[in-house]
């Protein structure tokens, strides 16, 4: 039996991934919900077999729809038995902001000897809260503002500039969906980026050579 | 005041399966009277990772046996010099092709010296009961943002630290070690070190060490394993 057993962390480096999903009642039409319950339980699948991978992904989900709510806390992707989300209310998506934030500055549930979080952001309107006061608290965070994130506007509703300022990068992409297909792609598209990230060298370094797929729209 | 050392590199798992070589490097050397361990971790990323790590155990060696002839020289010039020997080592290489953490260790016979860390890795310094890291990570960093020979060239990147004479114990490793450290077993650590692979004959610590390395219990770990041990008593 291993001497450093006794001396080293008995878990695998964590890569989290905390999604932030509107839950709004406009969520609940056309399909979106139940698209985003699937394309999550499949993103979870994908990384509950990821075992080869330099870090174990870990995952959060924030929904924000009547309230902003903690639905999943940060868990190894294999143990979550995801509950469906349902979609209702407002879109209080600083609520959200400021959840993700505390969870990432939170050095119990994210140490130091993680990877880069990614935070994904998936929502189909106009936040209606005091969500820009959230946002700032969420860039100016030291931790929270080193974090990978991906933005998911869909259908026509979706605010754009809202979702280009969370990624507070001009040359990131805000992806468009307009259809419950292209949510699963997007999906499927994350899941292949944060998947190759794990398996690399350093997981810190967005993957190389996962393309975007082709059916996404840009929104901006 | 005799110095005791020992240390061991191996490839790690995905460098295994890869066919590649080890990316880390370490090396020990008397220089003036100092005995000197430096550890270097090749950055993953890079395609010369394990020409920079190389060269870095070269460079810091070069650096001190110039820079101890000069006892009031600042620590800040023998820094400087370990960039310009390292990149006159690494010749027609790119320095960002090479990028390298480096950390070393250089103690006279009385236990004083000097302990120094570029980029990741861990520096423990143990005097009697106190043991402590030089240069802790940040809480608000995550793991692997190495800073490292051939990407900074600032002299505050480094950490660095002169320790005065008397019985001390130094550990020095790659962060395919320290990143899965627990750090409230750190002093239990060096006194494993210390009183259990220290006392063996030079081949058989050797191999008790390596073997550890390559059996790492935390899961998941895929990195090159890198640790040296200094004791002056």
């Amino acid at each position: 039996m291993s001497k450093l057993k006794s001396f080293t962390a008995s878990n695998a480096r964590p890569l989290p991934v905390l999604v932030l999903a509107d839950t709004s009642g406009s969520m609940s039409v056309d399909g979106k919900i139940d698209a985003l319950n699937t394309a999550l339980a499949d993103m979870l699948d994908a990384f509950s077999e990821e075992d080869d991978g330099k870090a174990e992904i870990h995952c959060a989900i924030i929904t924000f729809g009547s309230t902003a709510q903690l639905h999943q806390d940060l868990t190894p992707a294999s143990k979550i038995e995801l509950q469906p989300l349902g979609a209702t209310g407002m879109t209080p998506m600083g609520g959200a902001f400021d959840i993700a934030r505390t969870m990432v500055e939170d050095k119990g549930k994210i140490p130091s000897r993680a990877y880069t979080p990614t935070i994904v952001l998936v929502s189909d309107g106009m936040p209606n809260d005091a969500w820009e006061p959230a946002l700032e608290r969420l860039l100016d965070s030291e931790r929270a503002a080193k974090a990978q994130r991906f933005a998911l506007g869909i259908g026509d509703d979706a605010n754009a500039s809202v979702l280009q300022r969370f990624l507070n990068d001009p040359g990131a992409k805000v992806y468009g969906a307009q259809d419950a297909r292209q949510i699963k792609s997007f999906f499927r598209w994350v899941t292949m980026s944060l998947a190759s990230r794990s398996r690399s060298a350093n997981p810190n370094v967005s993957a190389l050579g996962v393309l975007p797929p082709s059916d996404l729209d840009e929104l901006l | 005041m005799p110095i005791d050392l020992f240390g061991a590199s191996v490839p790690g798992p995905a460098h295994i399966a890869a066919g590649l070589a080890n990316q880390d490097a370490w090396g020990h050397a008397v220089v003036r009277g100092h005995h000197v361990v430096v550890v270097a971790d090749g950055l993953g990323s890079r395609s010369r990772a394990q020409d920079g790590s190389r060269a870095a155990v070269v460079a810091v060696t070069g650096a001190l046996r110039a820079w101890l002839r000069y006892p009031d020289a600042p620590v800040e010039v023998l820094l400087a010099l370990v960039h310009l020997l390292w990149r006159a080592e690494l010749a027609l290489i790119k320095p960002d092709d090479a990028a390298t953490t480096c950390l070393f260790a250089a103690m006279a016979p009385d236990g004083a010296g000097l302990v120094a860390q570029l980029g990741d890795g861990l520096v423990l310094i143990g005097d009697g009961d106190d043991v402590e890291p030089l240069g802790q990570r940040s809480d608000e960093s995550f793991a692997n943002h190495s800073l490292a020979l051939g990407v900074t060239r600032r002299l505050d990147a480094w950490h660095w630290r002169r320790v005065g004479p008397g019985p001390r114990r130094l550990l020095l490793c790659t962060d395919g070690v320290a990143d899965d450290l627990l750090p409230d077993r750190y002093p239990d650590l060096l006194d494993w070190l210390e009183q259990d692979l220290l006392p063996l004959p030079p081949q058989p610590r050797w191999r008790a060490l390596a073997c550890e390395l390559r059996h790492w219990p935390t899961p998941h770990h895929t990195d090159d394993k890198t640790l040296a041990f200094l004791r002056s008593r």
